[in-house]
């Protein structure tokens, strides 16, 4: 199995002020995890025919955490949003 | 700031990076989030920018170089520092922006008796407020007129009066009128006669009383240049406060340039027991209202504006080895020893003067001494060693002392050092508990007072010695003083070619014996003590005459171009020893001659 692979940790300010807030979102995936293709078709009494496709990701549930150098920084996860995060410089 | 992102699948393969945000201050940082509203640490350390987001106590405060603690202009605030220090190497930044907003510093649970004084040490243990040679005290409070004079008398039981500039007044200012009743009416004391009030209610200049006036406060006029003194009225209230509590007072010092305005200092100068007489108590060393200490030329271009010291029990506005320290408007109220003052002798002997001080328009106002009868030599204004320092425009009023006390106060000085030299002009000593003015000199330096009133003291208008010198008293009026308005203890001196001389002065005895009155000498005069162009008024006995208690030395006087009541003595010299001398002289030719 491999390890997750992180394609980007992007803040949504380069720079704030002392006692300010910003957003941070990490973007990951699991290379190990298969996608699945389901195709539905169906044909009626004179032939024709409706085709659909759904696709379902198989692979292992991620877990994200931010951490940062300053302890004076708080940093909180969206519980709606896992890799999204609100930092309090 | 780093942060770093970490990714964790199921079966715990890790993966992390990193991220880089930068932190900048284009404002200052929380107080609140920094440290909360009540730090548990002994000494909370602002080290960036910090606005006091929230009123806070702390246990000591270290502003350092690259820290500022700044209140917010636009919300009272207030700092409470539990028995420790405020050290600022930084700035401490108090600027409301309006009368409404109150920022007040303030030092409580003091224990006084834990005070080192001093200068030299470690002072930083010494709960107080001290600004480093780094540090910037950024303090102005709302500007107004710091105190103003009545505009006429005032009646005992007038709910409102007029004063001359009540510019910035508001309602619920405190204020408080000083004494100008005659020193000889019965009743409470002269010099503590002061009505203190709140203001209720405010037109232009025109001020509503929070409850009536107890005392008369009766206008002085100057017959000799027809000015009228309105008893003066002092704003006490600033809306930025540095303060102890009254029963633990701080102290206030600075290490370099400060200029600071309107701001209320209170509840400062720490005392404790006298050492040689524990029934009474001693001014803590060093620990004053406001005190540059030893900044020598690094405190050049200060300026105090319109700053109050009250309640305070040690000297006011010290710039003790400062030069270059101005004063305007300031005023110091309910105090002890010598409010505008600074060392006159260092701990080891040595005397450090302080140059280029300037005091204009300032007040001295309700000094006191513990006991009172021990405050000899103390004064509202000590006019130190030094050069080219100035006193102009002041009021000294309700010292409340002993015997030679005074408004204005040229102190002893030793043979190898004299005197400081002093521009002394347009100021008002009045309701002093003894004399408007002391000297007590043997300078041989050239000293000038100009254009200053001395009235309703309770001695001496002017009582003037030590041994021989040569003063310039000029254009000055002394007048209903209880004393005699000139009392000349000093022989005139002849080292230079200049007299100790009294010219163009209004002398005016109200009733008492004599106009200037001559008292016992030490030392003879080398050549003639000089009375020139003086209008002499309400004596009973003489002009110019004597009160000797004891043996002293020969009189040698010229009067000339004088002015003297119809039908009385001129001259009164029943106790002169042989060789005495007093002239009058008139257009340059002697018209008469009383010798012994």
């Amino acid at each position: 199995m491999a390890s997750p692979v992180i394609r980007s940790v992007t803040p949504s300010a380069t720079t704030v002020e002392p006692g300010g807030q910003f957003t941070v979102t990490v973007d990951a995936y699991d290379p190990d995890a298969r996608t699945l293709t389901f195709t539905a078709s169906t044909t009626d009494t004179q032939g024709g025919t409706a085709t659909a496709t759904t696709i379902v990701v198989v692979g292992d549930p991620l877990t994200f955490e931010l951490a940062c150098d300053d302890a004076s920084v708080t940093v909180t996860q969206d519980p709606q949003a896992p890799g999204v995060f609100v930092v309090t410089a | 700031m780093l942060l770093t992102a970490r990714v964790t699948d199921a079966a715990g393969n890790v993966a992390e990076t990193t991220a880089q945000v930068e932190v900048v201050s284009s404002g200052p940082a929380s107080f609140a989030a920094l440290h909360g509203p009540t730090p548990e640490t002994h000494m909370v350390t602002v080290d960036r920018p910090t606005l006091l987001d929230v009123d806070a106590t702390v246990n000591g405060l270290h502003v350092t170089a690259d820290g500022a603690l700044i209140f917010p202009p636009d919300a009272s605030r207030t700092l409470t520092v539990h028995a420790h220090s405020v050290i600022v190497d930084g700035k401490l930044t108090m600027r409301p922006a309006s009368p409404e907003t109150v920022h007040a510093l303030r030092f409580a649970n003091i224990d006084e008796s834990v005070y080192v004084g001093g200068g030299h040490g470690d002072h930083h243990s010494d709960p107080g407020l001290v600004v480093t040679s780094d540090g910037g005290l950024d303090a102005h409070g709302t500007a107004k007129s710091p105190w103003s004079r009545a505009a006429g008398s005032l009646v005992a039981g007038a709910t409102s009066i007029l004063v001359d500039d009540a510019s910035g007044w508001q309602v619920g200012d405190e204020i408080t009128v000083v004494p100008s009743d005659s020193p000889t009416a019965s009743g409470v004391a002269q010099q503590r006669r002061y009505d203190t009030r709140t203001v209720a209610a405010i037109d232009g200049n025109a001020v509503t009383l929070s409850s009536p006036l107890a005392y008369a406060h009766p206008s002085f006029t100057d017959q000799r240049t027809g000015v009228v003194y309105g008893a003066e009225v002092l704003n006490l209230t600033r809306n930025v406060r540095i303060e102890g509590t009254p029963t633990g007072r701080a102290h206030v010092m600075f290490h370099a340039r400060q200029t600071f305005s309107h701001v209320g200092i209170r509840w400062m100068g720490p005392r404790k027991p006298d050492p040689e007489d524990p029934r009474y108590t001693v001014g803590v060393l060093g620990r004053y209202g406001t005190h540059f200490h030893h900044v020598g030329d690094d405190s050049r271009g200060s300026v105090l504006d319109g700053v109050v010291v009250r309640d305070t029990g040690n000297h006011a506005f010290v710039a003790h080895g400062s030069h270059g320290v101005t004063y305007t408007g300031c005023i110091a109220h309910d105090t002890y020893s010598e409010p505008f003052w600074w060392d006159p002798v260092e701990p080891d002997g040595s005397k450090v003067p302080s140059h280029d001080v300037a005091w204009v328009g300032c007040v001295a106002s309700l000094v006191r001494y513990d006991p009172a009868a021990h405050g000899r030599r103390v004064s509202g204004f000590l006019l130190g060693f030094g050069s080219n320092n100035s006193c102009v425009g002041c009021v000294a009023v309700g010292t409340d002392l002993a015997r030679d006390s005074a408004g204005f106060l040229w102190p002893e000085a030793t043979p190898h050092l004299n005197g400081g030299v002093w521009d002394f002009r347009e100021s008002v000593a009045h309701n002093n508990s003894h004399h408007g003015v002391f000297t007590w000199q043997n300078s041989k330096e050239n000293h000038t007072a100009f254009d200053f009133v001395c009235y309703r003291n309770g001695g001496s208008g002017i009582s003037h010695g030590a041994y021989r010198n040569h003063y310039q008293y000029r254009r000055f009026t002394c007048a209903e003083n209880k004393g005699a308005p000139f009392t000349i203890h000093a022989t005139s001196n002849a080292i230079v070619d200049i007299a100790f001389t009294i010219s163009d002065a209004l002398l005016d005895a109200s009733g008492g014996p004599r106009a200037a009155e001559l008292v016992r000498h030490v030392l003879p005069g080398t050549q003639a003590t000089r009375l020139e162009r003086c209008d002499f008024r309400g004596y009973t006995l003489a002009a110019v005459g004597q009160n000797w208690d004891q043996p002293g030395e020969i009189e040698w006087v010229d009067l000339i171009d004088c002015a003297y009541e119809p039908g009385l003595p001129h001259v009164d010299m029943n106790q002169a020893l042989p060789g005495s001398i007093i002239r009058e002289i008139e257009g340059g030719q002697v018209v008469a001659t009383w010798e012994v």
